[in-house]
């Protein structure tokens, strides 16, 4: 039994807010299984550097150094998912009418709400981490353990400081213009930081040739202010006592500080937010009025505009695709022979699975996410016609930007073009076949950053996928784009297969 | 052409669907003339909106045969959905359209004509006072606005059933009278009507007839003095006999 909690107190609240965010995950016996392989798998990797780890041997100031680099990573990538959480929750609303209509202290409401996002964005750096510190606690000293402390301790501040950036953009630009400034300043600080870390890959030779320029880049800079700065994170990082105890008090005592003193901004920011989609939006009126157009320009038609008057959604949708893009920076300058011995920047190679990734997260509106399942189910229209609607209008935008770039490959590499091409064209099909069953989330298309909640598989399936495709148009443009042919053979035929056998079921349809 | 004159426009028998373990609708049958006004009442849960969601294709019954103006919707679906309207009870619509555009999508759709598609969206438009909107984005609208746009929607493509899933809740007085007075002349033009609701002076003042469902069963049907009768009763409103019925029936 739990313990009685006196209601209306903070740790009420609390457990409140963590018994939903515990219900809403779906626990299958295969998600159990995928997570204690993908865990294993990790901590495979992690008891491994820290062999590699021990063995270089680093000076200290040159491995607080990068510690703090790391320190720092992780917050800027955690601003992004933060800022997410934050904006999610305040306008899509959920239960924030339910609260702040009832009694509760402002005060109350603002630590608890933080704090479920908060034991969100620790479980998410966790998670990644873990392993290595658990390796690192194995293999070189139990202190790597502090981890545990200083990582949550790093998103704690994160999170204040997000929570200072979206009150600061409410006020400065209004609800409305504040929430797409804050979805796509994510975004922006998201793929920044994809970038950054493999700008950081850049440099060629082995990683232990890299770990090594890092490190001598490292004691190079040492000394300077702001290397003393990111060194003294690194300390308390590393759990050196005294600097350890100046991080937790600025994050605990930062936090307390926003919760207590931002009670009433945090209310009118509710308030305000929950006003933010009422103001109307114009377009430009027709003299003719209405315009028919067929069935299928009609389907292309809506789910184009859905997604081009969001901007927050449209970032979301091409941080999709561009998540891969830095894959190519690590290939920057790298080239291979291609079938007619010209030479091929490799960064070309991510364009068919980035292009499949985007088709991926456009069907995942245009099917999974329908607004009216009501309307379309209701359509003199047989289901698969309007299904095949629906793929185009996913598949389309990333089929064309393919042609481009392999039109414009085509002069110069020929068969290699054509090579890429046809990668992209099978990448396209399998993520329209993928990711059109995914289940629906609670919030529809404005949930688009959940989709993957309690679906990491599909999540992992498909990073593998965008490997394969990678290694597949690396194939096709060394070997001859004759390999794609048997793939995409056999994704048709599975297509076919499924939507004959199994078609996706529509969102809310009991 | 089959001849849909001829044949009732709403045909259900022994329809029965479950959600899991749960009986929802346990064997319905019914039958709906050309013309008629029916309204639909019972207890929340009694599976109204389930018997509807059957008819329009929403959902696939387990077992029992529905049929509207002769056409059978399981094995010609798209033939009979060619016929009706759904009107669901939450509005569905795309916040980022506007209304006009909404009716552009629905147009398209059921592949209706230009120039008639035109005609009506500004006549439908202007009647339910949604026309100086026509350019808004739908997210800024109230419920009421939502609902007529969504009323709008189901209507530009002259449907001779009409399915309507409590159409009048959370509208205010003005907007509900509108739409009670869309829906008697929609009727008096000779197009079919069902409704699920709530508020007994709806039911009393639109329909013909009306049919009780109560556990997934059909527990009373007739016109407002047939019910009398059946509750044993002389006089008394709708809400007196509706609330003695449920309470008699479904204690049986
Ligand atoms: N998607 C669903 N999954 C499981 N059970 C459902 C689902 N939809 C409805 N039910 C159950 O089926 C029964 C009938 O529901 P239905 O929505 O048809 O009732 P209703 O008569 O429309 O009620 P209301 O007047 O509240 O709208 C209820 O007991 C409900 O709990
Ligand atoms: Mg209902």
């Amino acid at each position: 039994m739990l313990p009685a909690l006196r209601p209306g107190s903070l740790p009420w609240l609390l457990r409140h807010e963590l018994r939903l965010s515990f219900r809403t995950k779906r626990n299958g016996p295969w998600m159990i299984a995928g997570s204690i392989v993908l865990l294993l798998m990790l901590h495979g990797i992690g008891i491994m550097s820290a062999f590699g780890f021990a063995k270089m041997d680093l000076p200290t100031s040159a491995l607080h150094l990068m510690l703090g680099g790391a320190g720092l990573f992780t917050m800027a990538m955690n601003i992004a998912i933060a800022l997410q959480l934050l904006v999610n929750g305040l306008y899509t609303r959920g239960d924030y009418d339910l609260l702040l209509s009832s009694p509760l202290s402002p005060r109350v409401i603002l630590p608890v709400r933080l704090m479920g996002t908060w034991i969100a964005l620790s479980a998410g750096v966790l998670i990644f981490t873990a392993p290595f510190i658990n390796g690192g606690a194995l293999i070189v000293s139990w202190r790597w353990l502090v981890g545990y402390l200083t990582l949550p301790t790093l998103s704690l501040i994160t999170l204040s400081f997000s929570f200072l950036l979206l009150l600061g953009l409410v006020r400065v630009l209004g609800p409305r213009r504040a929430r797409t400034v804050a979805q796509v300043t994510a975004g922006i600080v998201g793929i920044g930081g994809a970038l950054a870390w493999q700008l950081m890959n850049m440099k060629g030779g082995g990683s232990g040739e890299r770990t090594r320029a890092g490190m001598e880049t490292a004691l190079k800079l040492a000394d300077t202010p702001i290397a003393l700065a990111v060194r003294w994170l690194g300390a308390a990082m590393a759990g050196a006592p005294g600097a350890l105890a100046i991080l937790l008090l600025v994050g605990i005592g930062g936090f307390t500080a926003i919760c207590w003193f931002s009670g009433p901004a945090f209310l009118r920011l509710a308030a305000s937010t929950g006003a933010a989609d009422t103001s109307p939006r114009r377009h430009k009126s027709r003299p003719m009025g209405l315009r028919v157009r067929g069935r299928t320009l009609s389907v292309l038609l809506k789910e184009w505009r859905l997604i081009w008057r969001d901007p927050a959604l449209l970032t979301q949708v091409l941080s999709i695709g561009l998540m891969i893009v830095p894959m190519g920076f690590s290939l920057h300058g790298k080239t291979i022979t291609t079938t007619g011995n010209a030479l091929l920047y490799m960064g070309w190679l991510v364009v068919p699975p980035s292009l499949g990734l985007l088709a991926g997260a456009m069907v995942w509106l245009a099917v999974v996410a329908e607004d009216a399942p009501d309307l379309l189910g209701t359509a003199p229209v047989p289901r698969m016609q309007l299904l095949g609607d629906q793929l185009l209008a996913a598949g389309l935008p990333s089929l064309v930007i393919l042609s481009a770039v392999s039109l414009y490959l085509l002069p110069a590499y020929g068969m290699a073009a054509v090579g890429i091409w046809l990668t992209g064209v099978l990448a396209i099909l399998l993520f329209l076949l993928l990711d059109m069953r995914q289940a629906p989330v609670e919030g529809g298309r404005k949930a688009f950053q959940k989709r993957y909640q309690g679906n990491y598989l599909t999540l992992m399936a498909e990073l593998l996928l965008a490997l394969a495709l990678y290694g597949l148009a690396f194939l096709a443009v060394w070997a001859s784009p004759v390999w794609t042919i048997p793939p995409l053979l056999l994704a048709i035929g599975l297509a076919v297969a499924a939507l004959l056998t199994q078609p996706p079921r529509a969102a809310k349809l009991g | 052409m089959p001849d849909h004159s001829a044949s009732p426009a709403l045909e259900i028998h022994a329809l029965r669907k479950s959600y899991g373990a749960k009986e929802a609708v346990k064997g319905i049958d019914l039958s709906i003339q050309p013309g008629e006004f029916y309204g639909l009442l019972g207890p929340n849960g009694a599976g109204k909106t389930t018997t509807l969601k059957m008819v329009v294709g929403l959902l696939r019954p387990d077992a029992g045969s529905i049929s509207v103006f002769g056409v059978d919707t399981q094995s010609r679906g798209v033939e009979a959905k060619r016929l009706i309207a759904w009107l669901p009870d939450e509005p569905m619509l795309y916040d980022k359209l506007t209304p006009l555009e909404y009716l552009e999508f629905v147009a398209g759709l059921w592949g209706i004509d230009a120039t008639h598609a035109r005609e009506e969206a500004e006549k439908l438009l202007t009647r339910l006072e949604l026309w100086d909107h026509r350019d808004e984005r739908c997210e800024g609208f109230s419920r009421g606005m939502k609902q007529k746009a969504a009323l709008a929607g189901a209507l530009i493509h002259d449907p001779r059933l009409l399915i309507l899933d409590e159409p009048l809740t959370g509208l205010d007085a003005a907007i509900a009278r509108q739409v009670k007075d869309l829906l008697l002349e929609r009727a008096r033009a000779g197009c079919t009507i069902i409704l699920t609701t709530h508020i007994m002076e709806v039911a009393e003042r639109l329909v013909d007839r009306i049919g009780i469902i109560q556990h997934g069963q059909l527990v009373a049907e007739g016109t407002l003095d047939a019910l009398r009768q059946q509750a044993g009763r002389s006089g008394g409103t709708l809400e007196e006999v509706f609330l003695d019925l449920v309470a008699t029936r479904g204690a049986a």
